[in-house]
Formats: C-alpha cells, sequence, structure tokens
C-alpha cells in the first residue's frame, strides 16, 4: 500500500473541508493506491445461470465455451447483471451528530458514503445512496447515469433530521425498496441494541442482498476518554444521569465491549460482513479494510487504547 | 432594635441550602450530550475533599443574602417616642369606652371598670373635653362633650358619678367595633365644634376578653392624631372557672332528643368532677338525677344528656361544682314536633301499586318533622295537607273547600276533566278547562320555576334535572285570563304542568296529570318524597322556629316590631308572625363566657393606633411626657426593611457578576465540546 495523501491521514483536517466532492476526490486517492483490483464484482461472475437451450432463444447467449465441453446448448443470461447494484445506506439519526473532537461521526461517515458511491460509479456499477433515522429518510436508487454521483452528494449532503434510530423498521424499508439483489453499504454506529434489529438483518440476507456493514464510532464512545462529572444526556432519548466518567470508565468500556461483539456476532451469524472503524483513523485506511474484508474476516483498526473492540 | 414579625427568623435556617450546594463539588447543572447514554451508569456527587468549601466568598454573599431578606422580613425598628400629642395650653378630646356587656357581670368586674372611669375623669386637665359612651351590642353616650363643655369643672367629676350609677352591666354581647365607630362620630363631631383640638385619646375600660367582637374595627378610618388606650379591668374573685354552650338537640332515637352542651374553661391541672342538672324553667324543680362529668385536663368537654319525652317543654341546664359566674346556666326549650294532617280524598286506596295513593302512602311513612297523622288523631288546629286523587262527593267537595279556606294545603291530581272542574271549584274561578290527552311523544318538564317554593329545593342544578320523568297521559288545562293561578311548571308543549293558588289562607295546587306509574315515573323518582316533604314542611308553616338562642340574636326570632324584647337569659314566651305564642330560651351569648385575655396585637391587626404596646392593667397615671411609640407606628415609619431589601439586591447583583465569573473560570480546560443535534 502507497501512502496515501498528506492530508487523507488526518480525518479532522480532511472534514474540515466543506466539499463532499473535493473530500470524496481525497480519500479516492488513497484508495486506489491501497487496493489492487476492485473487490466488488457483478453478480454474474456467482450467479450466472445456465439453463438448456430451448428453441426460439436467442443465439447471443449460447455459451459456446459450456458446449465445447459438455457438448450441451446453454445459454448464459449474464448481460443485464453483469454491472453491480449497490445502494450506500447512511444513518443519520441523533446519535451519529456525537463526536468528541471538532467533527461528529455523521461527517466522517458521510464522507465515507460518498467515497464509496464514488468508488462504485466510477467502475460503472449502479449505486444509489439511502439516508435512514426512524426510517429511511431520503432515497436515491441504484443507476448509472451522468450527474447521478452529484444527485447522491446532494443527497447525503442534507442535514439529518434530528429524529432517533430506529433500525430493524428502516432495513424491513430497504428491503421492500430493493426488489433485485443489491449490495447494501450499511454505515452506521450500531448502538441500538442488537435484537432490535437483528431479525431484520436476517430478512435481508435472506433475500439474499450482499450486506456489508460499516460501523463508525468515535474513540470517546469506545473508551470513554471525555468529558467531566456533569448531567450526561443522552441524544436520543433525552434521558439523564449525572456521570462521573472517572467512576464509569470501567464499566462503560466492559458494556460497550459487549455490545460491539454483540454486533459483530449478529452480522457474522447473518452471513454479512462487519468491519468497525473509529473517526479517530485515516479514511482512506478505514475503506480499504472495508473493501478488502472478507466474509469471516474481520479488519479493525487499534483502538486508542490499544484493545481490538471487534 | 426590636422586631415586629421576629419568627421569620426561623428562615435563617435556609442559609444551610448555600453552604451544602458549595460543600458538594460538581456543579450538577452542566450538561454534556452523548450518544450511548444505556452503556453507562449513574455516578454519586462527591465531596470535595480537598477544599471543603468551594468559592467561599461567593458562599458569604449568598449567606448574607439569605439573612438580609430574612431581617427584613422581621421587620426590624427601633424603640422611638412619639411625639407628644398634649399640652397644657391645648385641649384633649378624650373619649371613655365603658364596657357594660354581660362578661361585666363576673364578680367585681363592673366595680373596677367604674373605679377607673372615675380616676381618667380626675386625671383630666380643665381645659380637656371628655366623652362618655358605654356599650354593649349596642353604644349610648352617656355624656357628650356638649354636656361636658356645659358643666362647672367641679360639677364634672358629679356628672359622671351620677351617669354612672344609673348603669349597669347587661346580658348582651361585647361589639367594641361598634362602640369605637359611635367614638370617632364624636371624635368627628368635636373637632368640628370646637375647630381642631390636639388629638383625641379613645380610652377602652372592659375586660377585652377573647370574645369581644373587633372585626368592624378593619374598616374604620381614623382621623390624624387619634390614639387609643386600652385600660383592661379584671375580676376580683377567680374566674378560672367552666361555661356551657348550647350545641343544640341531638338525634331523637325514639326515648327523645338528647340535649348535647360544651362545658369549656380553662384546663385543670387534675381531672375535675362537675355535674349538670336539668331542672324545669318554669317551676325550678330539679327533673332527674344530676350527670356526673369528668373534666379532663383540656378543659374542653362535649356531654349529651338524655332527655326523654316526658321532659318539660322548657329546661334549665345547670353546671354544678363549679364557682364561675357566667354561663353556668342554659335555658333550653325542646324542638316540638310538628304535626301536619295528611288525607288522601277521591280514591283512598293506598293498596294498589297502580295507584297514586299507594305511592303517598309510602312516602309519608315515617316522618318525624312534620309527622304525619292521621286528622282523626291530629289537634282540631293542626296545619293540613290534602290530596285529592279521584273524583269528589258534593259534601266532600264542601268539606275540602272549608279546609282550604281555613289554611290547609289542598293538591289535586287533576287526570280528568272532573278534577280540573273541581280545581276550578276550589280556586273558587271559573273558565277552567281541562282536556285529557295523549300526546304522540311523552312530554316533560319544559320550564320550571326554581325561585318558586314547590321546586327551589330543587334549583340547584346537581337536582334541577326533570329530564328523566316523562309524562304520557297530561291534561291540557286551559285558564282564564284572568286566574290568579301561578304556573310553576309547563311541559315542553307549553301546556300548564303544576299551578298553585292562594285561596283564604290555604294554598291550592294542581297537577295536569295523575301520579300513577302508568302516566308517569314520577312517584318513582328521587325528587317525588323531597318534593312531598317540603309541601308538607309549606302546610306547617315554613322551617322548624328557632327554640334555642342567645340574647346577641335575638332580632332574628322575627318578633313583631312592638314585642317587648327579653333583656336577660330565661325561657320566654315570644309571639312571632303565628298566632300562638312559642317559647324560646335564651342564653348569655357564648362570647361573653369566656375569660381568656384578647392577645394586645390582635388590636394593630385590626389598624387600631394603639397609645401603648403593652395593655394598661392598673389605673394609668396622667401622661405627663410623650407616649411610648407603638412597634406598629414606629416600624411602619421607620420602614428599616427597604434598606435591608436595597442591600440584598445589591448583593444579589454581585453575586450574580461574581458567580459568572467562578463559573467561566472553572470550566474544564480543554472543553470537549458536544454539539447537540
Amino acid at each position: 500500500m502507497s501512502d496515501p495523501p498528506p492530508i487523507a491521514a488526518d480525518p479532522t483536517a480532511l472534514l474540515a473541508v466543506d466539499d463532499l466532492e473535493l473530500r470524496t476526490k481525497v480519500v479516492m486517492e488513497g484508495v486506489r493506491s491501497g487496493l489492487h483490483r476492485s473487490p466488488f464484482s457483478g453478480f454474474s461472475a456467482e450467479f450466472t445461470e445456465y439453463r438448456q437451450y430451448t428453441p426460439g432463444d436467442d443465439l447471443r447467449y449460447l455459451d459456446w465455451r459450456a458446449y465445447a465441453r459438455s457438448d450441451r446448448y446453454y445459454l448464459k443470461k449474464y448481460e443485464d447483471e453483469t454491472n453491480l447494484r449497490a445502494l450506500v445506506i447512511l444513518d443519520v439519526s441523533r446519535s451519529m451528530s456525537f463526536g468528541s473532537g471538532e467533527h461528529p461521526k455523521i461527517e466522517y461517515a458521510r464522507t465515507l458514503a460518498a467515497t464509496l458511491a464514488r468508488f462504485l460509479h466510477e467502475q460503472r456499477d449502479v449505486v444509489g445512496a439511502a439516508l435512514f433515522d426512524e426510517r429511511v429518510e431520503r432515497v436515491v436508487p441504484p443507476r448509472w447515469r451522468p450527474g447521478h454521483l452529484q444527485h447522491i452528494y446532494a443527497t447525503l449532503t442534507r442535514e439529518p433530521s434530528g429524529r432517533d434510530t430506529a433500525l430493524g423498521p428502516a432495513l424491513t424499508e430497504v428491503a421492500r425498496l430493493c426488489r433485485k439483489r443489491t449490495l447494501l453499504l450499511l454505515i452506521s454506529d450500531f448502538l441500538s441494541p442488537v435484537e432490535t434489529w437483528a431479525k431484520e438483518l436476517g430478512e435481508l440476507t435472506a433475500a439474499r442482498h450482499d450486506v456489508r456493514a460499516l460501523q463508525v464510532l468515535d474513540p470517546a464512545e469506545v473508551d470513554l476518554n471525555f468529558g467531566r462529572a456533569a448531567i450526561w444526556q443522552d441524544l436520543e432519548d433525552g434521558a439523564t444521569h449525572y456521570v462521573d466518567p472517572a467512576q464509569a470508565r470501567a464499566g462503560y468500556q466492559s458494556r460497550i465491549q459487549a455490545h460491539l461483539e454483540a454486533v459483530k456476532n449478529t452480522f457474522d451469524h447473518h452471513g454479512a460482513l462487519h468491519h468497525f472503524t473509529t473517526t479517530d483513523q485515516p479514511m482512506a485506511d478505514s475503506l480499504v479494510q472495508f473493501l478488502q474484508a472478507r466474509r469471516g474476516q474481520v479488519s479493525s483498526p487499534a483502538t486508542t487504547d490499544g484493545k481490538v473492540p471487534a | 432594635m426590636s422586631f415586629l414579625s421576629p419568627w421569620f427568623f426561623a428562615g435563617l435556617l435556609l442559609v444551610a441550602g448555600p453552604i451544602i450546594a458549595h460543600l458538594i463539588r460538581r456543579a450538577t447543572k452542566d450538561r454534556i450530550a452523548f450518544s450511548a447514554l444505556r452503556f453507562l451508569s449513574p455516578s454519586t456527587p462527591r465531596l470535595d475533599r480537598r477544599s471543603r468549601i468551594q468559592h467561599p466568598l461567593l458562599l458569604a454573599i449568598r449567606c448574607l443574602i439569605i439573612a438580609l431578606l430574612v431581617l427584613a422580613f422581621a421587620r426590624p425598628y427601633w424603640m422611638q417616642t412619639a411625639p407628644p400629642v398634649e399640652t397644657d395650653d391645648q385641649a384633649r378630646l378624650v373619649i371613655t369606652l365603658l364596657d357594660r356587656s354581660a362578661s361585666m357581670q363576673q364578680e367585681g368586674r363592673w366595680e373596677n371598670a367604674v373605679e377607673r372611669v372615675e380616676t381618667i375623669v380626675e386625671e383630666l386637665a380643665p381645659s380637656d373635653v371628655f366623652a362618655l359612651v358605654a356599650f354593649d351590642n349596642v353604644s349610648e353616650v352617656l355624656i357628650t362633650a356638649e354636656q361636658w363643655q356645659q358643666t362647672l369643672a367641679p360639677e364634672r367629676a358629679g356628672l359622671v358619678t351620677a351617669n354612672l350609677r344609673g348603669q349597669s352591666p347587661t346580658w348582651q354581647a361585647t361589639w367594641v367595633d361598634n362602640a369605637v365607630a359611635r367614638a370617632l362620630e364624636t371624635v368627628r363631631e368635636v373637632t368640628e365644634l370646637l375647630g381642631g383640638t390636639s388629638g383625641a385619646e379613645l380610652i377602652i375600660v372592659s375586660d377585652l376578653t377573647t370574645g369581644t367582637r373587633l372585626s368592624g374595627l378593619a374598616g374604620l378610618d381614623w382621623p390624624a392624631d387619634t390614639i387609643v388606650r386600652l385600660e383592661t379591668v379584671e375580676s376580683v374573685a377567680d374566674t378560672e372557672g367552666f361555661a356551657l354552650q348550647w350545641l343544640g338537640w341531638g338525634t331523637d332515637n325514639g326515648l327523645g332528643a338528647p340535649a348535647r352542651v360544651r362545658i369549656s374553661g380553662a384546663p385543670p391541672p387534675t381531672p375535675q368532677t362537675l355535674s349538670l342538672q336539668l331542672q324545669d324553667a318554669n317551676t325550678n324543680e330539679p327533673w332527674g338525677d344530676p350527670h356526673e362529668i369528668v373534666m379532663s385536663t383540656s378543659g374542653t368537654q362535649l356531654v349529651s344528656i338524655p332527655v326523654s319525652n316526658d321532659a318539660p317543654a322548657a329546661l334549665q341546664i345547670d353546671l354544678l361544682g363549679d364557682h364561675s359566674d357566667l354561663g353556668r346556666s342554659l335555658y333550653v326549650v325542646r324542638d316540638l314536633t310538628r304535626e301536619v294532617k295528611f288525607q288522601i280524598w277521591g280514591d283512598p286506596n293506598v293498596n294498589d301499586t297502580r295507584k297514586a295513593g299507594f305511592y303517598l302512602q309510602s312516602a309519608t311513612a315515617g316522618w318525624r318533622d312534620p309527622r304525619v297523622v292521621n286528622p282523626a288523631e291530629a289537634a282540631p288546629d293542626s296545619p293540613a295537607l290534602h290530596v285529592v286523587t279521584g273524583r269528589l262527593s258534593a259534601s266532600e267537595r264542601t268539606e275540602l273547600q272549608q279546609e282550604l279556606v281555613t289554611g290547609a294545603f289542598v293538591l289535586v291530581l287533576a287526570d280528568s276533566t272532573e278534577l280540573v272542574d273541581l280545581s276550578a271549584q276550589l280556586a273558587e274561578e271559573t273558565g277552567w278547562h281541562g282536556r285529557p290527552y295523549q300526546p304522540a311523544e311523552p312530554l316533560l318538564f319544559g320550564q320550571i320555576d326554581f325561585t318558586h317554593p314547590l321546586f327551589a329545593s330543587f334549583a340547584d342544578p346537581r337536582f334541577s334535572d326533570f329530564t328523566r320523568i316523562r309524562f304520557t297521559h297530561p291534561v291540557e288545562i286551559t285558564l282564564p285570563g284572568d286566574s290568579a293561578a301561578v304556573v310553576v311548571a309547563r311541559f315542553d308543549n307549553q301546556q300548564p304542568a303544576v299551578l298553585e293558588s292562594t285561596v283564604g289562607s290555604g294554598r291550592l295546587i294542581v297537577w295536569a296529570t295523575g301520579w300513577s306509574p302508568q302516566s308517569s315515573p314520577w312517584v318513582l323518582s328521587t325528587k317525588f318524597v323531597p318534593w312531598l316533604e317540603t309541601l308538607a314542611d309549606r302546610a306547617t308553616g315554613g322551617d322548624r322556629p328557632v327554640a334555642v338562642t342567645d340574647l346577641s340574636q335575638i332580632d332574628r326570632l322575627d318578633l313583631p316590631s312592638d314585642a317587648v324584647l327579653p333583656d336577660a337569659p330565661g325561657v320566654f314566651p315570644v309571639r312571632g308572625n303565628n298566632p300562638t305564642s312559642r317559647l324560646v330560651g335564651l342564653n348569655v351569648p357564648p362570647g361573653e363566657t369566656q375569660n381568656t385575655l384578647l392577645r394586645w396585637d390582635a388590636f394593630e391587626e385590626v389598624g387600631m393606633p394603639l397609645a401603648n404596646n403593652v395593655v394598661a392593667t392598673s389605673v394609668l397615671p396622667r401622661q405627663s411626657g410623650p407616649l411610648p411609640e407603638s412597634g406598629l407606628v414606629s416600624e411602619s415609619r421607620q420602614r428599616a426593611w427597604r434598606w435591608f431589601i436595597l442591600i440584598a439586591v445589591g448583593l444579589l447583583i454581585i453575586e450574580g457578576l461574581l458567580a459568572t465569573y467562578f463559573n467561566r473560570r472553572s470550566r474544564p480546560e480543554p472543553e470537549l465540546a458536544a454539539p447537540t443535534a
């Protein structure tokens, strides 16, 4: 892997750039240098279907190689499905607006989503984008046409509506929206209880969608090296506690680790890829690791305290 | 420095609030937004161990603010002397109010009071103007200022003595407010007459017990330079006795209504045994054995004395074993049981549940007041209530007409043309027409005059809903234009439903429908019995007359203007608007039997400008120097509380600025911003 552009190594510096497209360009540089080949391929590679030739079929689709091997006429319908259908799904709920540094998680996640969309678009795959909080808020259906990427950028740039997360119902709605088999790139903090969305995730994978989840957390959400003794208020449900981080840190770390483990296990259980990153990681690195991940393998960056969260 | 409301110093406890707040290390008002609060467990606020008190300067200012507010509420003042109101060369108006109420009957009080007035007169300078007002529940000017001035100086003392000699305490209540109002009128009159004095002094010579009425003082307009001096007189005898107070007759349990009385007085150190003796108020013969009462140390006891039905109508209840002068006897008259003759005419079948008679009989059974009696058993002059439910013979008609004219109440349930005609005859009118009809829809009461005594008891919105009472067989009654009958209620088709007419000294009430359950659920409704009882009550003359009261309430007995009013406790025959006289027990006003002294500040609370803030208990020597000013006057003149409030406000501003400064300075180092959604 060659070195990414200097600005790409510092997420804070990169996120200071207002223009999302410009940010995606910078990250793309790093991604290109990190990837030897595209990890995504058309479903035709895996799902090429052969069926016996019947009189009347278009002879253009006849698989001559198969005929050479088996002396039987097979049709290979891969032309329509060669291009990948992908949908980048971004969590824009209130919890994503948290950030212990200068920029909230949503900015980091938005840049990743835009870069993924650009990456897929550039390899001429049809890509769309969806934003969700309690429900799927906005959808740009997967397409490939000039100006479509700008449409996606514009959608991703919209400010979050400030509602709670309800991942389960949102996944159900995604399943309703995606009738065809789709690569679903899910970007969220996945802080809501696993049991509230595990069933819906299972339904998505059962519908043969390729689900790949990118979990983005703020470093402070992992180690609680943040804040002071005060009244702490939950961003989503508004609940308040008096919290002294010095007292609460150990308990918090054990609970968040258990949750991250549960998230990972859930995705593994349903055959979906899961990748974890924090907002202090260079975005290009996060994306490269995400793109290189394979089912059953998870490459996660080291957290600030050196532990691997998932 | 003195304080008008020192109890506000309890507010100093509030100083603990800032001290505790400053002991808590972490300011808990800071809020930090966080995304994963559900993984966090709440912490316990800790005390700062390094420094027990945070920002001691701020704490001191906050405590000082509270202390200043407490001080302001306590209304501080400095004792000062009032400017002298008298000079030797100016006339001074002195009005003495002499209490002659029932409480002054206590042994020695009246003599003391008279002596006190004479001493006041002796102290007067020749140029002073004097007036004497005697009061109980009415005020009487015994010596006017004009009379005083017209009397030669050497003869003035004799004038006062002569007037006092003709006075004696009454049995009435102590209404100081009336007397003071009367005295202030005199002050204004004299001021106008003399063209100004150096101020007026009102001297109240009274026992000033808690039974004294002060309520009217609050609304008085006090002329400038008027001051009031209180002179209490005490009984020479021990007044730590008990007094009786009448509470009323209890519920008659069949053996007779018990007499309920309260015995009250100063709490005895140990339980004390007393007894109550009933006696015939007319003959003074004891009736029954004494009832022994053990007075608890609370000083109050409620007693229920059984009085059987064969007891005399007028009774005297005496408290034995006590030495108090007042309130040892109560004069009570037993409530007479009112009777009403009740008779059903026309269809007197009281066993058929389809007939009105059954419900009339059931409704009137068991009434205690008025008690329903058979005409054969009743006294000839008893009030009567007759209900006509069917046709009458000519002789019955004549008899009923006679009853009506002589004062009976006749209720006609006119469910037929014949009964409407009968009603017209009874009302001594012609031109009444009745026509039974069957409406397509059952009728309701469309209009009821709730101001009329027939329905007044249902005027409250809780009881005025008559919409469940429907009438299926009404009679259309048409009245002539000159009919004297009053339509009390109408059906919702505007036809008269209930009429009332005065005939002779009796009343005729006509319902334009029958009362059988088939024609209306009226007799089954919850309003039926109360309505009938109200009618019977009216038939017996209205509300039960008062039988026991006190002398201050005598004007409520509804006596004729030429009646001779009793002036002492006892049992008296009174003749109200009824032709026959009745007995009434009149007692000492309950407030007069109390021996507890009024608090001196009770006068200040009603705005009385007292000359001295302690009640004089001995004859005051002539005031040769300036009078000490009362606390209320000093405080209201100085208004020191305003300065304390002003300083507290100033400190509050400083506190706000300091708190902002400390807050900014104590913000954590590189603040980790938590953006909101």
